[in-house]
């Protein structure tokens, strides 16, 4: 042979065959919006919207109060409360059609308050007054949820006043108390949301960046007829998928990274509008050990998305079998509702979901040794199976042969 | 190739193939469409592995020494399989490199087969811009980047206009004259004719007949290829 050769190291292939891959994915749009601009941008947009349209001070519930008791004193009282109430916008006026002002979207909450209501209460007989709301409208049942709440304060200090006269105190009436004590890591509500919504992202990124690579990759492959002059290539199957996993992997770490960062924004975003602060917010020393179970994830969910993207015909039936895998996603979110601690921690063990629910523990503070080794013990030898059957599925003549 | 035969389930898509193709000519494997050329071709390059026989290639077994085989053979596969966001200077250089061409050296491969092939005013361009004579036209490249000494070529005329044609022709036969063996597939009985020394026919997965123009015409007991090659299938469906 005239020219001259010298066989490349494996390293050099899996190197020169995912630089390949990667300057072919770089010129792909639909890649590049879905590994690098949607994780970085979904959730700032999400968690921005949310905070503001979920932000009472923002947003807050327009109320119309029809006062039909002119100067009585209950009615004075509960009508100053409304407007002194933070998350409600009241408008009073003496008279007012409430359901066509309802109904036609203008106010979320009507509240009437009837002739003789201050006397009917003062007289023992009681008052009562009405309320109307969508319940379509979800900013409507705050706002029925605040007004209630005024309603029930104005009741409380009314039965006060009168059992005092009485001489009935409180204790009188409610002798037996109740104190709650939290036990246990977990002490609000912020950081339970965190540590349910963080993680099932995390993972749900490190699948979605290689998503369309993986589809494209080798079965866009066998559809594009071009695997056939690779695979007459010197390099083994083995070499060839090692390089295009590589791709698919370090494309999953990027969108990773970026949705971390994103998120960290949006949640940044969620616990500034919604005054929730201190409660939504994540120490930056749990993020290399969250980095590193990310990083088993996105092998695990790559390895997988390459044997379906191996097995499938074409392009169209490697988006049928690896688009239901998003699902897998959210099966740790409604988990996490249903199973106490105990048996969450034997759930973290499930190959591929359960990284979430490690993750999730890690952010609280209540993984134990044990749960941490079952969980990556469980998950290394999912990826080696997973990485296995991949290889043993390039190899394969019937597999490679599935064109169509 | 002894006694090569590839099954799928009960399909018997190459039947106990014998045949041996001497070093540094253009060999023609000649049959109708589905009758098994390309199975041949993908065996020898080790995409497939027969079901029994075996072949060698370059003196290296295709069952036991896979590898020693890829890295003696160009192939030109029936489907281009070119990757259309690379450019065709992109797509050599990967194909050069991992067959183990780097440096300047590679560089000047590139820039020679480019020129020779008339691509080389559009090496910067993504291949799924190439019509489909320049997309083959790189295909060859391809299976030329690091000098084969022998080259598996499916059906490398298929569907190009006249000038491609006529290029891809003169190009095989210069590959011819530098010593290099070709294994050319074709139901082209022109092409077959100027370009293969020696050819063999293939019908049904069987090895029909093998030798030069006039050892085929005398064993059809005809003249011009196109007509031996007719007898001879023709025999063939009612021999079956």
């Amino acid at each position: 042979m005239s020219v001259s050769r010298k066989s490349p190291s494996r390293a050099r292939v899996v190197w020169l065959v995912a630089k390949k891959e990667f300057v072919d994915l770089a010129r792909d749009r639909r890649t590049l919006i879905t590994a690098l601009v949607v994780p970085l941008l979904a959730f700032p947009l999400l968690f921005g919207v949310e905070g503001y349209f979920g932000n009472p001070t923002s947003n807050p519930s327009p109320v119309v109060v029809a006062n039909l008791d002119q100067n009585g004193n209950y009615s004075s009282a509960l009508t100053q409360s409304l407007l002194g109430t933070n998350g409600l916008a009241v408008s009073v006026q003496n008279s007012a059609n409430l359901t066509s002002l309802v109904e036609g979207g203008k106010y979320d909450v009507g509240v009437l308050i009837p002739s003789g209501f201050s006397s009917s209460i003062q007289s023992g007989a009681g008052g009562k007054v009405t309320v109307q709301y969508d319940p379509s409208n979800p900013r409507a049942a705050e706002g029925v949820a605040l007004v209630s709440a005024d309603v029930e304060k104005l009741s409380a200090q009314a039965a006060a006043s009168k059992l005092l006269s009485k001489g009935i105190t409180g204790s009188d009436l409610n002798p037996i108390g109740m104190t709650i004590d939290l036990v246990g890591k977990v002490q609000s509500n912020g950081q339970l949301l965190i540590a349910s919504l963080f993680p099932s992202f995390l993972t749900y990124f490190t699948f979605l960046g290689a998503f369309y690579f993986m589809v494209d990759d080798i079965a866009g492959e066998k559809e594009r007829r071009s695997l056939e002059a690779l695979f007459t290539l010197p390099p083994t199957r083995t070499t060839i998928f090692l390089g295009k996993y590589t791709d698919a992997f370090i494309l999953s770490m990027i969108t990773s990274g970026l949705g971390l960062v994103g998120t960290v924004i949006g949640l940044d975003e969620l616990s500034g509008a919604s005054g929730a602060t201190g409660g939504v917010s994540l120490p930056l020393s749990l993020f290399p050990e969250i980095f590193g179970i990310i990083a088993l994830a996105g092998l695990s969910m790559c390895a997988l998305g390459f044997c379906i993207s191996t097995f499938a015909k074409n392009i169209r039936e490697a988006q049928q079998y690896l688009s239901p895998i998003f699902f897998v996603f959210f099966i740790p979110l409604y988990v996490e509702f249903a199973l106490p601690p105990s048996q969450l921690a034997e759930f973290a063990s499930v190959p591929l979901v359960g990284y979430t629910i490690l993750i999730r523990d890690i952010i609280l503070g209540t993984a134990g040794v044990q749960e941490i080794a079952l969980s990556l013990a469980s998950n290394v030898v999912t990826l080696l199976v997973l990485l296995w059957l991949g290889i043993r599925l390039l190899s394969s003549e019937r597999v490679i042969l599935r064109t169509g | 190739m002894q006694g090569l035969t590839k099954k799928f389930g009960d399909k018997v898509a190459v039947d106990n193939f014998t045949l041996e193709i001497p070093t540094g000519i253009v060999f023609g494997l000649l049959g109708p469409n589905g009758a098994g050329k390309t199975t041949v071709v993908r065996m020898l390059s080790t995409i497939l592995k027969p079901t029994s026989g075996t072949a060698t290639v370059n003196g290296y077994d295709i069952l036991g020494q896979p590898g020693l085989v890829r890295q003696s053979i160009g192939v030109l596969p029936e489907d281009t399989g070119l990757y259309d966001r690379l450019t065709a200077v992109e797509t050599l250089r990967f194909y050069g490199g991992v067959q183990g061409l780097s440096g300047p050296e590679l560089d000047e491969r590139i820039e020679k087969l480019l020129k020779l092939l008339e691509l080389f005013d559009r090496r910067n361009d993504r291949t799924a811009k190439y019509s489909r004579g320049m997309r083959q036209k790189l295909a060859l490249a391809r299976a030329l980047i690091h000098d084969p000494p022998v080259l598996l070529l499916d059906e490398p005329t298929l569907g190009l206009d006249v000038m491609s044609t006529h290029a891809i022709r003169d190009y095989v036969k210069g590959i011819a004259k530098e010593g290099k063996t070709v294994l050319l597939n074709t139901n082209n009985m022109y092409e077959a004719q100027m370009l293969c020394e020696r050819m063999a026919l293939i019908n049904n997965g069987a090895l029909r007949a093998s030798g030069t123009v006039t050892d085929l015409e005398s064993l059809a007991k005809t003249k011009g290829l196109e007509e031996v090659f007719i007898n001879l299938v023709r025999s063939d469906v009612s021999v079956a």
